[in-house]
């Protein structure tokens, strides 16, 4: 479907404002670019402390993209096609992280995962020793929080989208309830749940405020990449730079992905 | 062998009585919109519950409110066709066509084996690899009839197969259509607004008012 476009030509106004928008924007990346020891880009990013910040970020923000799978998946399943009461109330919940400071959230954490006196995080060290905080599961677990929602919200917009003509016909052709999950929903759904990984991971790669507040800033153990940077431009601002150019080009690369859904070329 | 079926769903209530002498009579289904053909074609297909009443096919009881007796959808052997968009957007002709197959338990190479043969037979070996996007309706409608036809249904339901097709493409379609519906033996419902299909296609036929 094509719009219709305006004939006329919006203000001079509008079109002063939206420069400002880009540059507003671009300003700072680019300047970013221009803070970069290209020379030394390499050897920077392979230094112990940044090495392991981003081996740490790579693991733990994959792990959390893989939990939020798990539960985001069937989550966004019964908010999109289980009508119940209250529906709406769950859904304000799931999403909440998203606008929820994330040092709030990772407060909330605490006082859930805690070892001393979390609701649930005393019981797991009273009977298991298990502690979650200050461990890179604590890192997954914050990461995974706030990226949760970033999940929900694709898969069950992907799933409201999907014409379910197409799953009733896959019945009438003989595919039982689990043959129509896995060769037309899933199918259909595919693009949304790529969608929905990409922000998810992109969310949990980026993570800092509940990160630092409930997993702490232990180098080599809980150090994410966004800590490292933080510390990093107090110590060694080329290093904070490299670092920063290495998730703008992951952010950058996500954004390319999803290129025909968010930025609508095409079409 | 008979079909009967005397109930309601909660979006409107049809007693349809038809006992069929005859089980390769074809049965059209005419009406005004909204008076719940599609929602009869889909109580019969196993894609909507009765809300009270019954469907007997063949003295087998298919969907009883008042026991919940109830064959699903993917186990009544039905064959549906709908206006348009009947072919899932994302498998190849020859996919499509072999997907009832596989279904059915067939192994992946022998339905796609079958798929070639029936493509080929029907001349639109060309197609074989197309995605449903790149056909055009009158093109795609007649592959969703290929494949409707593909193992032996027991119930054949079409939702105007025919009436998103341009003029020039209908008689071609209604034909195949006729000779595809005569072939089956079983029960074979069309809902249509078209007198022609009506009358070329169509044995008797059954007014919702």
């Amino acid at each position: 479907m094509t719009k219709r476009r305006p004939i006329s030509r919006p203000p001079l106004f509008i079109y002063i404002g939206a420069m400002f928008g880009v540059v507003y924007i671009c300003l700072p990346l680019v300047s970013l670019l221009r803070n970069i020891s290209w020379g030394s880009l390499l050897s920077q990013l392979t230094d112990g402390p940044t090495l392991s910040a981003l081996r740490l970020s790579l693991v733990t923000s994959v792990a959390a993209t893989v939990l939020a799978l798990i539960l985001g998946l069937p989550l966004a399943w019964v908010l999109a096609r289980v009508p119940f009461r209250g529906n709406y109330l769950v859904r304000a919940f799931v999403m909440l992280p998203m606008v929820l400071p994330p040092v709030v959230g990772g407060v909330a954490l605490l006082a859930a995962y805690g070892k001393s006196n979390g609701l649930l995080g005393a019981l797991l060290f009273d009977s298991f020793g298990v502690q979650l905080t200050f461990s890179p599961i604590g890192v997954v677990i914050a990461e995974a929080f706030v990226a949760l929602p970033f999940l929900v919200m694709a898969v069950e917009g992907g799933l409201r989208a999907i014409d379910s003509r197409y799953e009733e016909l896959a019945s009438t052709m003989g595919a039982n309830e689990a043959k129509k999950f896995y060769l037309v929903t899933l199918r259909l759904l595919r693009p949304s749940l790529v969608a929905g990984i990409a922000v998810a991971w992109a969310r949990a790669l980026g993570e800092f405020g509940a990160t630092i507040t409930f997993a702490g800033n232990i180098q080599g153990r809980t150090q994410t990449t966004p800590l490292a940077v933080y510390l990093l431009l107090e110590s060694d601002p080329q290093a904070a730079y490299s670092l920063s150019f290495v998730l703008l080009v992951v952010c950058v690369l996500v954004l390319i992905s999803m290129r025909d859904r968010w930025l609508g070329s095409k079409r | 062998m008979t079909l009967r079926l005397d109930g309601s769903v909660n979006l409107g209530t049809f007693t349809l009585k038809c006992e069929m002498a005859s089980e390769n009579e074809i049965i059209a289904i005419t009406g005004p919109n909204g008076v719940g053909k599609t929602t009869l074609l889909r109580v019969l297909a196993g894609l909507v519950k009765l809300t009270s009443g019954s469907l007997v096919i063949d003295d087998q009881i298919i969907d009883d409110a008042a026991t919940d007796e109830f064959v699903p959808a993917h186990q009544r052997n039905v064959s549906m066709v709908f206006q348009n968009e009947t072919l899932l957007p994302f498998l190849t002709v020859r996919d499509n066509i072999a997907f009832p197959l596989r279904m059915s338990g067939m192994s992946r190479s022998q339905s796609l084996d079958l798929a070639s043969d029936s493509i080929s037979s029907h001349g639109i070996s060309k197609f074989a690899n197309l995605l449903p996007r790149e056909l055009s309706g009158g093109q795609s409608q007649r592959v969703a009839l290929i494949r409707a036809f593909i193992r032996q249904p027991k119930l054949v339901l079409f939702d105007e197969p025919l009436s998103a097709l341009d003029e020039k493409a209908r008689p071609e379609l209604r034909n195949f259509l006729r000779e595809q519906m005569s072939a089956v033996t079983g029960y074979k419902f069309l809902v249509t607004h078209d007198r022609q299909d009506v009358e070329q296609i169509c044995d008797r036929e059954i007014r919702l008012e």
